[in-house]
């Protein structure tokens, strides 16, 4: 599965744990009641922090330049055209039909629900996934063609969820097919799941098709 | 929104930022500048407009992200005050995070959750045998 997403999670799962944790998250612990204000706390955080979260790696030579045209090019037709299978097994799925309705409309992003997976490349796997529908999943999941993402919605789906302790269930979707996207949430808001699917087009942007192509000829 | 209304914030707003805010937000909309916050965000009303529809954000960068939007702006944007986050100072108390931070999803910055418990599993060390 040649998937740089897959890949960059891989490699991000690979970091090293002893990284201080949160340490850009927390604020540092200070003594007594502290009251500051925002104007200041920290004055030289009127520069965000910029990453550039489109295209990881800066090109280096010639044919990586053009081919770094054709995968944003490339990028851009997949991000714009998303089309699940839509794999509902549960309560999850009510919520992704509220993703599909009116409010969130979901087809202003160009994403159209298919009904089978030979015309989809995402499949959002939204509820519990029993053992006995594990099979089934499997085979949607075979059925589609590449390139093809996986969006896990729910705890059930993450990882068992309610259901974790059950004989009767799989514990998280992940342990059948790869998983690139984990919405959390029992169930996760359809505002949850759309965020998701912009997270997976961020995902999407970051892939790069032609030059790994390239790459490897 | 009509065509006609539309028309009017188009020729209001002129090419160029009706260019950016179809980019970012699909559609051009007219209004009060109400703020900008310390990412270059900039924060807009229009009460004529439809309800929930009248708070609405431009973000600074073409790479936005909901997450962008840092939580004093966020309550604005989402009607829980009408105070302009602008002119107020707002506490900021030990709990809280001093300078807010986009979702680093996807990038080496990402939030990485650790584990307090062993492992149930051990890793693999394959091991090619020598065949000469």
């Amino acid at each position: 599965m040649n998937r740089v997403g897959l890949q960059l999670v891989r490699n991000s799962l690979m970091a090293p744990l002893s990284r201080p944790l949160g340490g850009a998250l927390m604020p540092a612990a200070g003594t007594g009641a502290q009251r500051r204000t925002l104007a200041t706390a920290n004055p030289e955080s009127a520069t965000p922090a910029r990453v550039d979260t489109n295209m990881l790696a800066k090109p280096t030579n010639l044919p990586e330049y053009a081919l770094t045209s054709v995968d944003k090019l490339l990028n851009w037709a997949r991000t714009g055209s998303i089309w699940p299978v839509t794999f509902g097994l549960a309560c999850c799925a009510v919520e992704m039909m509220h993703m599909a309705a009116a409010r969130y409309d979901q087809d202003r992003l160009g994403i159209v629900f298919r009904a089978t997976p030979r015309q989809a490349e995402v499949m959002i796997v939204a509820g519990t996934l029993t053992n006995k529908m594990a099979p089934a999943l499997r085979k949607v999941y075979d059925q589609l063609p590449e390139p093809r993402w996986v969006i896990s919605m729910g705890s059930c789906a993450n990882g068992g969820g309610y259901y974790h302790y059950s004989y009767a269930v799989v514990r998280g979707c992940d342990r059948i097919i790869p998983v690139d996207i984990y919405v959390p949430g029992c169930p996760p808001t359809a505002e949850g799941l759309l965020y998701g699917v912009l997270q997976l087009q961020k995902k999407i942007r970051r892939s790069r098709t032609a030059r790994l192509w390239y790459r490897k000829i | 929104m009509s065509l006609f209304r539309q028309l009017k914030f188009m020729w209001a707003a002129g090419p160029r930022e009706s260019f950016r805010q179809i980019m970012r937000i699909d559609e051009v909309k007219g209004g009060t500048l109400i703020g900008t916050d310390r990412y270059g965000n900039q924060y807009f009303e229009n009460l004529s407009e439809k309800l929930n529809r009248d708070r609405w954000v431009i973000y600074s960068r073409s790479d936005y992200d909901a997450t962008q939007v840092p939580p004093e702006w966020h309550k604005w944007l989402h009607k829980l005050t009408d105070a302009n986050p602008a002119h107020e100072n707002p506490t900021l108390y030990r709990w809280q995070v001093p300078r807010h931070i986009e979702n680093m999803t996807g990038t080496d910055k990402a939030y990485q959750p650790y584990n307090t418990t062993q492992p149930k599993m051990q890793s693999w060390q394959p091991v090619a045998k020598d065949r000469s």
